[in-house]
């Protein structure tokens, strides 16, 4: 471990902070940072530095200081670098359709910046405008260098949360496309589905997966399940019976014996009709 | 010049320690091999020219997803292709070179036959120092009935340097290497299969340029020949300022507690930029090489032979909750579907421990950047237990701990007891997985495979304590410590030996001393 010059420090923590995505400070330790931020504003004020404390104070709800150090960054340069955590401050002020313009701004004068493209996306999605969200998503994470599923997956469980499930299934679907048939991705598709009752393409997806999991007893089971829920017992139990074989061959594990418990559950099953799979 | 001299010195040992490495057939079938014929273009050269180094070796050379019908050919220079040599056949097939991330190039090779001896050529770079073994077939063992795996933890000292620019660890990683290939040459020269890296591989911040210092330049002809499988560690990831105890705010390498790959930053430069370990390492992101697709290169998993290898990212995916449980959840799948004899996971930051860093709840909390070993601990050994993995490694703390045969231990250290955590013995002590007292991977007590060994190998490269006591009783005492102490404060790295029904791991000392070895059987 190195200790480095404080003015060092400062000048890749202003970058960080103007480029970093917001949850990349949601970490314990915020108030640290705010601690060190006041220090170096106090020995050399910046604009890097203002922005960069005003993000950390939205992200801890003080939208009061917040404000006080955009101006204060407004009055010692560019304004137009301004414009993204303005656009920030507004957006966790509630004010989405404001924030918009603010980062529309900001994404004029640096194109493609992942951030404000990302940090707009939200915003669309809480005024309501879908499509565009999806648009900022596409482009924030085409943009990103290796994005890893689990940003798929938090994006994705926005759009649910904002009650936009098509919305959070073609972010899986990207994400798919982007990165290869996954687990995670289409797991979440297929939670999403049958949330929907839409048997049909849940057990559609846990096929696609087939391959990506090997057909391994838990993708058996887990068809099965799904074949359970769509009321086709028949099914369910054929290929219960055939993860069953395929576990004798298996050394024991705890995991195994869930999977022959679950199993054995669904031999109960009891074919419903009118369900259509 | 010290680099140089190093370099120098590792390629004339090259052809002695890394044909003997091989074996020594594989050189003189090398030099027997006729005129091989051109396959994907027109040149033609004898492969008998690989008996002797000619050319200049690239920056750095690599071998990266060694299976059994394909392997990458990754290097860092101007050579534009790179050709394959098959050993008894003498054919050739050159491929023009794809452009990677940061100046690298790579090749990748497919259609080879499992368990078998090949040469390679790098432009005009060639030697038999060039070769490497693609990877038995999914399940088997290599022909000599032994697979042979190298860990090196926290290994990445050579790259680091003092106030007054000199080595600050001058020939510590050096040693740990040649202790391990005075331990080979005493064992026959048992070819080296991989070389598993558990992550701070390039100190202090994890650039390019530590990179080259710590593992290209120290290791060089060793990556020609063994396939490297990293895993990222809290050094791999630039810069951090934190409030440390008794330090005041500071900014320093390996406190990042981001979980963006995109962040890496250092003091020397303005803007954030992708880590530079992401650039230089090819990951099988896609299942390229076995196991189930991850969908990033930060946590993957491989099959080689009959060991399954899962590698985590306990840096960056483990600090984002939701990122977290999507490898969670992956793993989950990778193992359920894995039904190889074996299976290895490596991470960086280990679930017990009290060498230099401590694993216990206070302690880690008081370090703020060490939240990955509570939510490791968690969330992720009650998967290993419950899928069959066998052996688990990391680094983070700077000596060596190895545990018991452990099962179900979440807490702190004061929480371990031996009735409820560990396999024991017949006079109901905790086994020691050494000797007679090895441990049978289907528990005799639970008649289930639910047990783990977790190691902590963290002392490739520098060895330091801190105030830590290696007194973690979920650890084994070991005999060779003076002080009887449950870990070794001892340089060294781990060599793990896998047949079909007994693997057994060593910790091997900077001299080439076994100071303890675990056997597990099945």
């Amino acid at each position: 471990m190195f200790l480095s010059g404080a003015r060092a420090a400062a000048l890749g923590l202003g970058c960080l902070a103007l480029l970093a995505p917001l949850w990349l400070w949601a970490h314990p330790g915020s108030e640290l940072s705010l601690h060190y931020l006041s220090g170096q504003i106090a020995a050399a004020p910046a604009q890097h530095l203002y922005l960069q404390r005003a993000s950390l104070l939205i992200e801890v709800g003080d939208f009061s200081a917040a404000r006080a150090d955009i101006d204060a960054a407004k009055a010692l340069g560019d304004p137009r670098q301004v414009a993204y955590v303005q656009g920030l401050l507004l957006f966790q002020s509630g004010q989405a359709a404001a924030a918009i313009e603010q980062f529309s701004d900001y994404l004029q004068s640096h194109p493609g910046a992942l951030p404000a493209l990302e940090a707009r996306a939200r915003a669309w999605q809480q005024v309501g405008e879908a499509e565009r969200a999806l648009g900022d998503y596409r482009q924030f994470l085409a943009g990103s260098a290796a994005p890893a599923p689990g940003q798929y997956l938090a994006l994705a469980a926005l759009a649910e949360e904002s009650n936009k499930p098509e919305l959070a299934l073609a972010l899986l679907d990207q994400g798919m496309a982007r990165l290869g048939m996954n687990i995670n991705l289409q797991r979440a598709a297929i939670a999403l589905a049958l949330s929907n009752q839409q048997w049909a393409a849940a057990i559609r997806r846990q096929q696609l997966l087939g391959e990506t999991m090997k057909h391994s007893p838990l993708w058996q089971l887990q068809l099965a399940e799904l074949y359970v829920q769509a009321g086709h017992c028949d099914r369910a139990q054929a290929l219960v019976q055939e993860m069953q074989a395929g576990l004798q061959r298996r050394r024991v594990t705890p995991a195994l014996q869930r999977l022959q418990a679950r199993g054995e559950a669904l031999k109960s099953c009891r074919s419903r009709t009118g369900i259509p799979a | 010049m010290i680099v140089r001299s190093i370099r120098a010195r590792a390629s004339r040992a090259a052809i002695a320690l890394l044909c003997g490495l091989l074996g020594l057939s594989a050189c003189s079938e090398l030099s027997a091999t006729g005129s091989p014929t051109s396959t994907s273009t027109s040149l033609s050269v004898p492969a008998s020219v690989l008996a002797e180094t000619s050319g200049t070796p690239p920056a750095r050379l690599f071998l990266q997803q060694v299976t059994s019908s394909s392997a990458i050919i990754k290097w860092r220079g101007p050579a534009a292709e790179a050709c394959l040599y098959a050993a008894a056949g003498g054919k050739i097939r050159c491929q023009a070179a794809l452009e990677t991330a940061s100046e690298h190039r790579e090749v990748r090779f497919v259609g080879l036959s499992a368990d078998r001896q090949y040469g390679y050529s790098v432009g005009t770079y060639r030697g038999p120092e060039l070769r490497f073994r693609t990877a038995p077939r999914s399940g088997q063992l290599p022909a000599d009935g032994t697979l042979r795996l190298w860990l090196l933890g926290d290994s990445g000292t050579a790259s680091v340097r003092n106030g007054a620019g000199l080595p600050k660890y001058p020939g510590k990683a050096q040693a740990v290497m040649e202790g391990f290939l005075a331990y080979n040459r005493d064992r026959s020269d048992d070819p080296l299969d991989m070389i598993l890296l558990l992550g701070d591989n390039a100190y202090p911040a994890g650039t390019d340029r530590e990179w080259q210092l710590a593992l290209f330049d120290l290791y060089g002809p060793l990556l020609y020949q063994s396939s490297l499988w990293p895993t990222i560690g809290n050094h791999e990831m630039g810069y951090g300022e934190i409030d440390y105890p008794g330090y005041g705010r500071v900014t320093w390498s390996g406190v990042s507690t981001s979980a963006s790959a995109d962040s890496f930053w250092t003091p020397q430069q303005r803007a954030p930029q992708r880590m530079p370990y992401l650039d230089i390492f090819t990951l099988p992101a896609a299942a390229e090489a076995g196991g189930v697709a991850s969908g990033t290169e930060q946590y993957y998993a491989f099959d080689y032979g009959n060991v399954h290898v899962v590698s985590l990212d306990s840096q960056l995916s483990a600090r984002d909750a939701s990122q977290r449980e999507a490898m969670r959840q992956w793993l989950v799948a990778d193992l359920a579907a894995n039904e190889l004899d074996w299976t290895i996971v490596i991470f960086h930051h280990p679930p017990y421990t009290k060498g230099s860093h401590d694993s216990d709840t206070e302690a880690t909390r008081r370090v703020g950047y060490d939240q990955p070993i509570l939510d490791m601990r968690r969330e992720f050994t009650p998967v290993f237990e419950d899928y069959g993995v066998d052996l688990v490694y990391s680094g983070h703390s700077h000596s060596y701990e190895r545990s018991w045969y452990l099962h179900g231990h979440r807490g702190d250290a004061d929480s371990f007891r031996p009735e409820l955590h560990a396999e024991l013995n017949a006079d109901g002590e905790p086994a020691t997985g050494r000797g007679e007292q090895f441990y049978s991977q289907v528990s005799p007590a639970s008649q289930a495979d639910d047990k783990v060994v977790y190691t902590v190998a963290g002392s490739s490269g520098k060895l330091s304590l801190g105030k830590g006591k290696l007194d973690h009783p979920a650890h084994a005492m070991q005999p060779r410590d003076p002080q009887l102490r449950h870990g070794l404060a001892q340089l060294g790295s781990v060599v793990i030996d896998v047949g079909r029904s007994v693997l057994t791991a060593r910790f091997i000392n900077d001299q080439g001393e076994v100071l303890d070895s675990v056997s597990i059987r099945r």
